[in-house]
């Protein structure tokens, strides 16, 4: 397993570099050099935070870690790319109320799972709260762009709802249903994942703009939300879906700062 | 041992009474590189403070507990800077250079006075990496926090962002010197190669600062 696990790392950085050189030719050719440019500072933060694990990895495999530094690039990515789509968000308009009791309701639960499972408290909660940075922004913007209608809310809170639940109880409980429980609370982000990444290639072939690159984050937020509670294979398989949604993402920033002559 | 505030209090004297005869951008860089070394000297003192509180094993905290520190207390001045003067881009660059580069210069000061200067090759890796390696994280702060101002988007998002960036480049960097061999090498070229690649943009783009 730790092997798959280290392949699954160097291909995801394999893929970051071609995606920071394609941004970095991005940045010569498209119009909103603001999103290219932030979103190019949060790939190279995600591609330092894996250097970081795959050194460590080499280096002190095995040994314990007071502080983990990789964190620390992923909430630097979660940060950057939260302000690269806070462009997006209308400043006039009022604070969606769904937004935010999701996304601290779940955030929090999920900070909590963290730090039972782990018991590093700051890390944790730093990486939560750039985690909630994230999430509230994403989904206020979703939310204006009237993204959200009331069964996706309904879905949304009830599949979280029961993720946290399934998990919350197979970190107390041992037994085969308990198993069951939390092997569907991995189908389910699995289901999601896989949801967001489909619908974000049928919007872009059908040269939509902005839905694309939302729900490609969308798809990514829940990658990141599965890789941190998921162990094995399992892991593995959320991992290499959490690189194509970072590929995804690129390509959807593409067609959104490209003008559109050109495509 | 040695005695790092009596070492500051050397370097610096000079350099604050050169700041009367210095005028603006001069002046800017010299008051930045006398910040750079006390925040040195501070981070030093914090650093040294939670190692012995948190009890972590010798090496531990220079490879996992500086980087957070030292870059930490390397943006505060910067922020100060950034936000009470609201600066030029130009000058926030140049003060942001004089900080790193007097942080790498009291760093590398007490570094030799403790291990020997002796072996010029290790002097030499010593100047071109860590030296090289607080200016590029410094770099890299002020040109996020210069875009982050530029785009209207300076919220505390993108500045713990731009932060967070740092810390990791520099947590990296230690991570691969704090082991000997081929890691250690590519530790020493990290900061070198990353100066450069940052330096091809900047001095395309220089006029726009």
């Amino acid at each position: 397993m730790a092997l798959l696990d280290s392949i699954n790392l160097v291909i995801q950085i394999v893929l970051l570099m071609f995606v920071i050189v394609a941004s970095v030719r991005l940045l010569k050719r498209g119009n909103n050099i603001f999103l290219t440019i932030l979103f190019l500072f949060s790939i190279v933060s995600w591609l330092l935070s894996d250097l970081y694990w795959l050194a460590f990895d080499v280096l002190r495999s095995g040994e314990h870690m007071p502080l983990a530094a990789n964190e620390l690039g992923e909430c630097a990515m979660f940060l950057l790319l939260s302000t690269a789509i806070s462009k997006y968000k209308d400043k006039e308009e009022q604070i969606s109320v769904f937004a935010a009791c999701f996304a601290s309701i779940f955030t929090v639960a999920n900070t909590a799972l963290w730090i039972i499972w782990s018991g590093e408290w700051l890390q944790d909660i730093v990486c939560g709260i750039s985690l909630f940075g994230l999430l509230s922004t994403f989904l206020q913007i979703c939310e204006e762009k009237k993204m959200l209608k009331a069964y996706v809310k309904v879905v949304m809170s009830l599949s979280a709802f029961f993720v946290i639940l399934f998990q919350a109880l197979s970190t107390y409980w041992h037994s085969i249903f308990i198993r069951i429980l939390e092997d569907i609370s991995y189908l389910i982000i699995f289901a999601a994942v896989v949801f967001f990444i489909v619908l974000a290639v049928s919007y872009m072939r059908r040269k939509v703009k902005t839905k694309p690159f939302l729900l490609s984050i969308a798809a990514f937020l829940c990658g990141v939300f599965g890789i941190y509670m998921s162990p094995g294979i399992v892991y593995c398989v959320i991992f290499a879906l959490t690189s194509v949604a970072g590929i995804l993402m690129f390509l959807t920033i593409r067609r959104e700062v490209l003008p559109d002559d050109i495509r | 041992m040695i005695y790092a505030e009596n070492i500051l209090i050397c370097i610096a004297v000079p350099l604050i009474v050169s700041l009367f005869f210095l005028t603006k951008s001069a002046k800017r860089f010299v008051s930045a590189f006398v910040i750079g070394m006390v925040i040195c000297l501070i981070s030093a003192y914090i650093s040294g403070f939670i190692d012995y509180t948190s009890k972590m094993q010798e090496g531990e905290a220079a490879v996992y507990l500086s980087p957070i520190v030292e870059e930490s207390m390397k943006i505060v001045p910067v922020l100060f800077y950034l936000l009470i003067f609201a600066p030029k881009n130009s000058y926030l660059l140049l003060f942001s250079i004089g900080i790193g580069a007097g942080f790498a210069t009291f760093e590398n000061c007490c570094y030799i006075l403790s291990s020997g200067a002796d072996k010029l090759p290790f002097i030499l890796i010593r100047g071109l990496a860590v030296g090289v390696m607080h200016i590029v994280c410094t770099v890299m702060l002020a040109l996020a926090m210069i875009l982050l101002r530029k785009f209207k988007v300076l919220s505390v998002a993108g500045v713990a962002g731009a932060l967070s960036l740092s810390m990791i480049f520099h947590a990296l960097y230690n991570l691969l010197v704090s082991e000997s061999g081929i890691s250690s090498y590519i530790g020493y070229a990290l900061p070198l190669l990353s100066a450069v690649i940052m330096l091809i943009p900047y001095k395309k783009h220089l006029k726009d600062f």
